[in-house]
């Protein structure tokens, strides 16, 4: 990397540039968001919309939604570049790839998570979510959201160029998804039956480290498989 | 930077994230992510039995002679040799549920009875005909049955 | 070692000798296994006769394992050293892991309802199985989902190492929580806690279901030899008779 400009400049332009990308045209959040209303009535409708029977799930449908509803979105994030020849510009340039794919995965954490937070007082009065659980259903959708956009960056550099892609893509990535989700609803659920909810709060962290640290390098590397087709 | 340093640098922020998220998830592992709970855990964790409100699982040995058949409905105490629990259950149980065998109740406390829903029975990890079994039980060094 | 049979040419040479006797032992210890283990075997103090399902499921699972493990290995030979061969190894692997995984979960089951008292639940060691199944199947998948051969199986081979985390959970699950599986009988601490009667058949199993697996696998390098050297027969008469 020449010595121009630190790695906070890089950090900083670039997710102004996903930013920029994706609040431009406002329909990826938009059908983010009610593609997750849609899921949560479909699984309250399922089960039958009884306050009792809610309460005992509602955590669980809430984490279920959030990924289902993140998933479909996660093919286009590096597609689109890869389309457009931004893939192939960046790999030329001497800011290290791995470095790229980090501020592109924090990006879209933000991008996710900042319309879900908004609009979590929505779920919670959908749901019927007690109201102890909100400062942590909070915190474990910050740390649980950056694992999933870590994980959803490898998914997408697999399907980099896959012939049906968008449904090769959940099964791939959805195995690495269940700690999280495990470890996530865990820490609800422990807090709602008045227990610590340190232990899964410290894996649901253990796990999102793990896959800061493997996913730059792994999609990195698939990219530059990709590119060099 | 140079680039030399930058390589080190990266290296040792690496080295130390992954410390860290091993470091939390033992840590985890000690508070215990659990299938079941022994009744000297709950004892332990929430003390009397009334501060329990939702479904959990309970796992130990069936006490012996504790087993009372009332119509339908079966009434024993699981155990882990330190706390002891009541258990009602009304349902079809496992082919190897018996006296001393280590069994997975899931259900809910009600006025300090558990009332499972489901009764499984884990059977452990030795694997011997009963003919051994009897002559190591005879000779008292029988070791399974536990956990 | 792994460059000296890296040769198809040598690896063809060998292994024409040597399947026959795969074959033969895997067939001999499959018939003394199931003998030993339907006929003449004990009981199990517990279980009574339902334990023979062990002389199946055991195998099968650590086998599962093993052949993913071996997989991946196989994965990185190829990324790195980039021989083609390993690459034809791990693609072979994969369908007979697929098959040793699912008849793990299937045995496994069969095995619960009597014991247990359930077909399936999801404690850790059944959970990450499960997911091993997936890690073979999204393997398969990946790989032929590109329009070129070589960008598949890089990939998949990728996601085939990184799915390696999986196989510590695999074992240890028994270990670090309580489950409803028993913990491990054969490889622990102090010794095997099984009886030497049951030993000999299960031991006779695993021997037969890995020769078994490893003549597959031949079969499946050697098939996959001839596919490629018929597509570039193929491509060279069809240059030949552009020119």
């Amino acid at each position: 990397m020449s010595s121009k400009y630190s790695f906070y400049q890089i950090f900083n332009s670039h997710i102004k540039r996903e930013f920029l990308i994706n609040f431009r045209s406002l329909i990826d959040v938009i059908s983010i968001i009610s593609f997750m209303i849609l899921i949560i009535t479909l699984f309250v409708l399922g089960i039958g919309p009884f306050q009792e029977k809610l309460g005992l799930v509602s955590n669980s449908i809430f984490w279920i939604g959030l990924i289902l509803a993140i998933i479909p979105s996660l093919e286009k994030t590096l597609q689109r570049d890869y389309d457009n020849g931004w893939l192939d510009q960046t790999i030329t340039s001497p800011i290290s790839l791995e470095f790229i794919l980090l501020s592109k995965s924090i990006a879209y954490w933000l991008i996710i998570i900042i319309p879900l937070l908004i609009s979590l007082p929505f779920f919670i009065i959908l749901l019927n979510i007690s109201l102890k659980l909100i400062p942590w259903l909070f915190i474990s959708i910050l740390i649980g959201g950056l694992s999933i956009s870590l994980v959803g960056i490898i998914g997408s550099a697999l399907t980099l160029g896959a012939k049906r892609g968008n449904i090769l893509l959940p099964i791939l990535i959805i195995p690495f998804i269940i700690p999280i989700l495990i470890f996530g609803v865990g820490v609800s659920e422990t807090i709602s039956v008045n227990e610590s909810p340190i232990g899964n709060l410290f894996l649901l962290i253990g796990f999102t480290l793990i896959y800061l640290v493997i996913s730059p390098f792994i999609s990195a590397f698939l990219i530059r498989i990709a590119i060099s087709r | 930077m140079n680039p030399k340093y930058r390589r080190l640098f990266i290296t040792i922020i690496i080295v130390l994230t992954l410390g860290l998220a091993t470091k939390l998830i033992l840590m985890a592992l000690e508070d215990n992510i659990v299938y079941f709970y022994t009744p000297n855990d709950l004892n332990e964790k929430f003390g009397d039995a009334q501060n329990i409100q939702n479904k959990i699982r309970i796992g130990g040995l069936v006490l012996e002679s504790s087993i009372k058949k009332e119509g339908e409905k079966t009434i024993f105490m699981i155990t882990d040799r330190k706390k002891e629990v009541k258990v009602l259950f009304d349902g079809p149980l496992p082919d190897l549920f018996r006296e001393g065998q280590g069994i997975v109740a899931e259900g809910m406390f009600q006025n300090n009875n558990f009332i499972a829903s489901e009764v499984l029975a884990k059977h452990d990890e030795n694997y011997m005909p009963p003919e051994v079994a009897d002559a190591l039980k005879k000779n008292n060094v029988w070791k399974g049955d536990s956990d | 070692m792994f460059d000296w049979l890296a040769n198809p040419n040598r690896f063809n040479r060998i292994t024409e000798k040597t399947q026959p006797f795969i074959l033969f032992i895997s067939i001999i210890a499959l018939f003394s296994g199931l003998y030993f283990g339907l006929f003449d075997s004990p009981k199990d103090y517990q279980q009574g006769n339902a334990v023979r399902i062990m002389y199946v499921h055991v195998p099968s699972a650590w086998l599962a394992s093993f052949l993913y493990f071996s997989l991946a290995i196989s994965c990185v030979f190829y990324l790195v050293w980039k021989h083609p061969l390993a690459d034809l190894v791990s693609s072979s692997i994969a369908p007979i892991g697929v098959l040793f995984s699912a008849l793990t979960l299937i045995t496994g089951s069969l095995w619960g309802k009597p014991m247990w008292g359930t077909w399936w639940v999801w404690d850790a060691r059944l959970t990450s199985m499960l997911v091993l199944f997936f890690f073979y199947l999204g393997y398969i998948l990946l790989r032929n989902a590109f329009e070129r051969k070589t960008d598949g199986s890089k990939t998949a081979s990728v996601l085939a190492i990184v799915g390696l985390i999986n196989l510590p959970i695999v074992k240890f699950s028994v270990d670090w929580w309580h489950t409803l599986h028993q913990p491990a009988s054969i490889i622990k601490f102090g010794g095997p806690s099984i009886d030497e009667k049951m030993l000999l058949p299960l031991s006779l199993m695993f021997l037969a279901l890995s020769f078994f697996s490893l003549y597959l696998i031949i079969l499946n390098v050697k098939t996959k030899l001839i596919e490629k050297k018929c597509e570039a027969l193929l491509l060279k008469s069809n240059l030949e008779e552009i020119s």
